[in-house]
């Protein structure tokens, strides 16, 4: 993976440039989108709960229905 | 708001306000909120404006039938997309990259994101119609078409102060608006009921005298404006979901806030034109001027002030949800100039007024466009790569290049379904060229299924499939 990590020259020596000093926007953003990948990549990430069977039957179910439904408009 | 940050309280801000990933901790809907963002959103007064263009259409029964029939049938589509969002945290724009390559997510959000926001416009207009007509029913001369594009703008400036306070704002909003429409459905019905024959209004057929032999044909009409309609707010479907405290949440947020009571409203569109027609009230189209008739000058007065009022919190949800989704573009743009950037598209669109002029036309665009796109996102996430996503591919340049940016499968599959749109549809003169598939499929549905059985066919072919999932190759240990 390329470095993109904010080096010396993105930031005070403190670690605390300021958006009037010179770190770069953009490279800051890219490395919180990674380090947030690196998160949910790692393996021991909660991802939020997915959809249960039964919320696939109702969502799967009600859409036959109502799909047949404007059917049934046509017919009339 | 102060440019006095640290690198880390920007990257903070920006999970906030632009492109980086929002972890399960820090997400802020809960599910009421999430039917109150929805369906504000989704439920604006463009749905009496759809509503009663359908009435032009079809009769009361048959506007029942369409639009619960598409709207909970189509939001399956829509659900999809936002709980791809929700797992991750990012907007869907962002998973696009999987599907269309870097480049290629820019061509088609661009595209998609201009052309949805002639709704904006409707909108704006929808409010300047309201108080134009509030103003005119007090004796005030409201007869310049100024009067209407001016206060529409103040619509978009009130939305716009909104928006730029981010998420939360919008929140918070739509609470005190999600109220106040939930109020105006239920006064519209009482008018309806108190005020109009609505036996009278049941029996009888189109407004619009339909041509022996043509019943179908203009139900079918109808309804494939349902479809382009429903499909219509999906750009910023994965920029409010990505903030809702779990992918059930997200789920049925969007099944009642968007679906169930955008049918809802539809339909109270659908009934209010018939029951004002039955009333003998001069059929023009547009939903205040029904209103106004329908409630007499103190009801009807004071259902356009709700009806104008909560047109904001509409466009402070779309321009907040549009401005996140932009920023992918360039993540450093500043949010406040990006909010301010779409609301004065809106504003020129409203002053313009013809998308409100051209709308069957703006709305066979819509579905030309949305249509496959949405089918192609959804198809290559749950079939083609099961759910799996390269995270890094997504944020840096890698898997997700295919060829100079473009992921020439997904541009091929999207033309074919463009070519089957135009093949059954003239979108111009409204023209159906292929009675017998658009009346079965609509021809948003039947260009949505072209784009998405050409991608699964064109992944079966071993080379095609290794182009399509080179992340698997590259970074398995960061796919999931």
């Amino acid at each position: 993976m390329t470095d993109v990590r904010p080096t010396d020259q993105d930031a005070s020596p403190g670690g605390e440039a300021t958006l009037g000093e010179a770190f770069n926007k953009m490279r800051v953003i890219r490395q919180a989108c990674l380090d947030k990948c690196e998160v949910m990549s790692c393996g021991t990430y909660d991802f939020p709960e997915p959809l249960h069977r039964v919320d696939w039957v109702l969502l799967i179910g009600v859409a036959v229905v109502f799909g047949a439904m404007a059917f049934l408009g046509y017919l009339v | 708001m102060s440019d006095n940050l640290t690198a880390a309280e920007y990257a903070d801000r920006e999970a906030r306000f632009g492109v980086v990933p929002i972890l399960g901790k820090e997400r802020i809907y809960s599910l009421l909120d999430m039917i109150f963002v929805a369906g504000s959103y989704a439920i604006a007064t463009w749905c009496y404006f759809q509503g009663a263009a359908l009435a032009y259409q079809m009769s009361m029964p048959q506007g029942l039938m369409s639009t619960f029939g598409v709207c909970l049938s189509f939001i399956v589509l829509i659900c999809l997309i936002g709980v791809m969002s929700n797992k991750y945290g990012i907007d869907h724009w962002l998973l696009s990259r999987a599907v269309w390559g870097e480049v290629g997510t820019y061509v088609v959000l661009v595209t998609v994101i201009f052309s949805t926001w002639g709704w904006g416009a409707i909108n704006a207009q929808m409010f300047g119609e309201s108080f134009v007509k509030l103003l005119g029913s007090a004796g005030a001369d409201v007869s310049s078409g100024w009067w209407v594009k001016g206060l529409g703008a103040l619509c978009i400036a009130l939305g716009f102060l909104v928006a730029l306070r981010g998420a939360e704002a919008v929140k918070w909003a739509t609470r005190i608006m999600g109220y106040l429409l939930v109020a105006i459905g239920l006064l519209v019905v009482v008018l309806m009921l108190t005020g109009g024959d609505l036996g009278a209004a049941w029996s009888q057929g189109p407004l619009v005298e339909v041509e022996p032999g043509q019943e179908r044909s203009a139900y079918m009409l109808g309804t494939e404006w349902n479809v382009a309609f429903i499909l219509a707010w999906f750009p910023v479907i994965g920029a409010l979901t990505r903030l809702a405290k779990g992918q059930r949440v997200a789920h049925w947020g969007l099944w009642v806030g968007y679906g169930f009571m955008m049918a809802a409203y539809i339909y109270i569109g659908v009934a209010v034109a018939h029951v004002s027609a039955a009333g003998g009230a001069e059929i023009t189209g547009d939903p205040t001027a029904y209103l106004l008739e329908l409630g007499g000058p103190w009801l009807g007065s004071l259902t356009l002030v709700l009806v104008g009022v909560a047109n904001v919190s509409t466009t402070a949800v779309g321009l907040y949800g549009t401005s996140i989704s932009t920023k992918i573009l360039w993540p450093a743009w500043r949010y406040e100039y990006v909010v301010g950037f779409w609301a004065a598209i809106v504003g020129v669109l409203t002053v313009w007024g013809g998308v409100w002029e051209y709308y069957n036309t703006y709305l066979a665009i819509m579905g030309i466009v949305n249509g496959p796109a949405v089918g192609l996102l959804l198809v290559d996430y749950w079939i083609v790569r099961r759910r799996r996503l390269s995270l890094r591919s997504i944020f840096e340049r890698g898997a997700y290049h295919y060829t100079g940016g473009v992921n020439i499968v997904a541009m091929v599959s999207f033309a074919l379904g463009v070519a089957a749109f135009l093949l059954v549809y003239d979108p111009i003169n409204y023209v159906v060229k292929a009675e017998s598939i658009f009346n079965a499929l609509t021809v948003t549905g039947f260009a949505t299924l072209v784009s998405m059985v050409a991608y699964f066919l064109l992944s079966l072919i071993p080379p095609v499939r290794r182009y399509l999932l080179r992340d698997r190759e590259a970074d398995t240990a960061a796919v999931c």
